[in-house]
């Protein structure tokens, strides 16, 4: 009987049933067959929203959109590309760049690939051959989701029920990191093939800076208004706002830059924005309140458990474990949005976590990074189908193109993976620790 | 037929269109409450104590409206793998499948919320002021029923005519 209900509900995820149908329809099957009582799962829908980081979703990610919606991509180019386009592989690093910055806060990829792939593209082609360009965007579009305030970290703090504090910090470096690795080959690669470099010229990099200087302001601003930094003169000036009210300033600001200053978005297109953004919001929040309530359930199993046992009867070496969980994550990452994967697979990771003696903020970084590779692992990875509507090439064209970068991006999980220090370092520093809030 | 088809499209429209609306209203509420939050502590040394229950509240409230547009326009996240791969003529059929199992299972969490919010109005706990805390879980009902609501407009016009097969590809999250 179990079994039926199992390949049912597999099947109907297979077959583009919507996510929180099949968790709430498993939720009812499981908690009718144990007798407990259904309206359990309504409990902790509601309860979700009592978890403060949860608030902060909404107004992130419709700010997110605000700036995308605006001409900001465009301001952040032409200073990016001011600024480092004389380095060889410059234009390449500027894409780069300008799609970390925007997936950091639009906190999904396709959104990236859209938003920015039709701007970059042309100018990636005027230096690069087309795979190496496609190739690029495609991998640009999730890069980024480790800085702060990206919603994939935010969802993870949620779950693993750590500060989210303390993930805005870990994730700085092991970003740096991908984005420092991608760009070194970038740079590689137009040395050997000499391609040309745009001069450094301070007029046009002092006036780009300009035009983008509140853009570039966000980030300090939010991460500064949130933590509160021990330094003489700025420990008066940081950590005044609570998370909620940082999310809610940052709309704020970025309204007042795209439709006060810029003047790049009228008013009336915010309703459109609010409801673009909102359609995003609801479907992972009510799949994030419906999965809290049944990976208790599994909890309560001891689902996790039973996983950790089989795992250990296998092997208890640490390295070989920790590659087996990049595999698993690998393949999760190429089926599921990052959204989902997080909600669903990190409650099960958790106590495995412990056990293993591996710190909840290391395991995070190397979750995320591991979804964010996943996204461009064919033959299915959701970011290839993407640029593949995007760019009008078929999917086999983009597999080519991204398979050098995904051993790149390898390389920079298998450093993050094994150096704890790269995530764990910061906060430390910072004096963040991962213990929950109480 | 046809004017059937157009009324039902419209009435689906339509409820998108009030969704918006009060989307748009409980963000603004949200950053509203956050600037007055900030305003109180650094100007007037005090705060607001009903601020936190209000902001959960409308956080559920936007939870339940933001899905119910994503059923309306048919954007929820699904893993969606072998749609990719499924010839187009089956695609219909795999539509009204799965719009029909999806329909029982929230036809149960209609039931089920309900039953929730029943048990939630014999607390007398308030949200602000007169106002009851239930009225806010209201909308765990409410917000099912909307998504179901939508749901039998897109399996009723996927069935009586050739409704575009499914665009949601690959959903709004990537």
């Amino acid at each position: 009987m179990g079994y039926i209900i199992g390949i049912g509900l597999v099947a109907f995820a297979l077959f583009g049933g919507a996510l929180f149908i099949l968790l709430g329809g498993a939720s009812i099957i499981g908690y009718a067959l144990e007798g407990e009582p259904i309206s359990q799962i309504l409990i902790d829908i509601n309860r979700v929203t009592r978890n403060p980081t949860i608030l902060i979703i909404p107004l992130f990610t419709f700010a997110g959109y605000i700036i995308a919606e605006g001409k900001a991509p465009q301001r952040l180019v032409s200073f990016a590309r001011a600024s480092v386009g004389w380095l060889p592989g410059g234009i390449a690093i500027v894409v780069l760049v300008t799609c970390a910055f925007f997936t950091t806060f639009t906190g999904a990829s396709g959104v990236t690939i859209i938003a920015l792939g039709g701007l970059v593209y042309p100018i990636l082609k005027q230096t690069y051959s087309d795979r190496f360009s496609l190739g690029l965007i495609t991998t640009s579009g999730s890069i980024g989701l480790l800085f702060p305030p990206s919603i994939p970290l935010v969802l993870y703090a949620i779950i693993a029920q750590i500060p989210i504090i303390a993930m805005f910090v870990a994730g700085i470096i092991p970003g740096l990191l991908i984005l420092v690795i991608l760009s070194i080959y970038c740079g590689g690669w137009s040395i050997f093939k000499r391609t040309e470099t745009t001069p450094f010229k301070l007029n046009d990099f002092l006036r780009s800076f300009w035009e983008a200087k509140w853009e570039l302001l966000l980030p300090f601003l939010i991460l500064g208004g949130i933590i509160k930094i021990k330094l003489p003169i700025l420990n008066y000036i940081t950590g005044l706002v609570s998370l909620d009210e940082a999310a809610a300033l940052t709309v704020i600001y970025v309204g007042v830059i795209e439709i006060c200053i810029h003047r790049s978005i009228s008013v009336k297109a915010l309703p459109q924005l609010v409801k673009e953004s909102m359609i995003l919001v609801g479907a992972i929040l009510i799949i994030l309140g419906i999965a809290l309530g049944l990976s208790n359930y599994l909890i309560t199993l001891e689902v996790p458990y039973t996983i950790l046992d089989w795992i250990q009867s296998i092997t208890d070496n640490e390295i070989i474990t920790l590659i087996g969980l990049n595999i698993f994550l690998l393949l999760v990452g190429c089926l599921m949005d990052i959204f989902s994967a997080i909600v669903i697979v990190v409650p099960l990771l958790i106590p495995m976590a412990e056990l293993l003696g591996i710190d909840k903020v290391h395991l995070g970084i190397i979750v995320l990074t591991n979804l964010e590779i996943g996204y461009l692992t064919p033959p299915i990875g959701m970011n290839l189908f993407i640029s593949s509507m995007k760019f009008d090439r078929s999917v086999i064209v983009l597999y080519r193109s991204v398979l050098l970068f995904i051993g790149l991006l390898i390389i920079a999980l298998l450093c993050v993976t094994y150096i704890p220090e790269l995530s764990l370092w910061l906060p430390r520093l910072l004096g963040i620790t991962s213990e929950p809030l109480l | 037929m046809e004017i059937i088809r157009s009324y039902t499209k419209r009435i689906n429209t339509f409820l998108g269109k009030v969704e918006t609306g009060m989307l748009c209203a409980i963000v603004a509420m949200m950053i509203a409450l956050a600037v007055l939050e900030i305003i109180l502590r650094y100007v007037f040394k005090t705060s607001l104590l009903w601020k936190t229950v209000m902001l959960e509240n409308l956080t559920l409230w936007l939870c339940f409206l933001g899905a119910a547009l994503a059923s309306c326009e048919k954007r929820h996240i699904s893993i969606d793998v072998l749609n990719r791969i499924l010839p187009k003529h089956l695609q219909r059929f795999r539509g009204i499948i799965i719009d029909g199992l999806s329909l029982i299972v929230l036809a149960f969490l209609v039931y089920f919320s309900c039953t929730y919010l029943l048990e939630e109005m014999k607390s007398d706990a308030k949200l602000i002021g007169p106002i009851p805390l239930w009225s806010a879980k209201a909308i765990i009902p409410l917000g099912f029923l909307l998504m179901g609501i939508h749901l039998i407009l897109h399996l009723f016009l996927n069935i009586t005519g050739q409704e575009d097969v499914d665009n949601l590809a690959v959903g709004e999250s990537d």
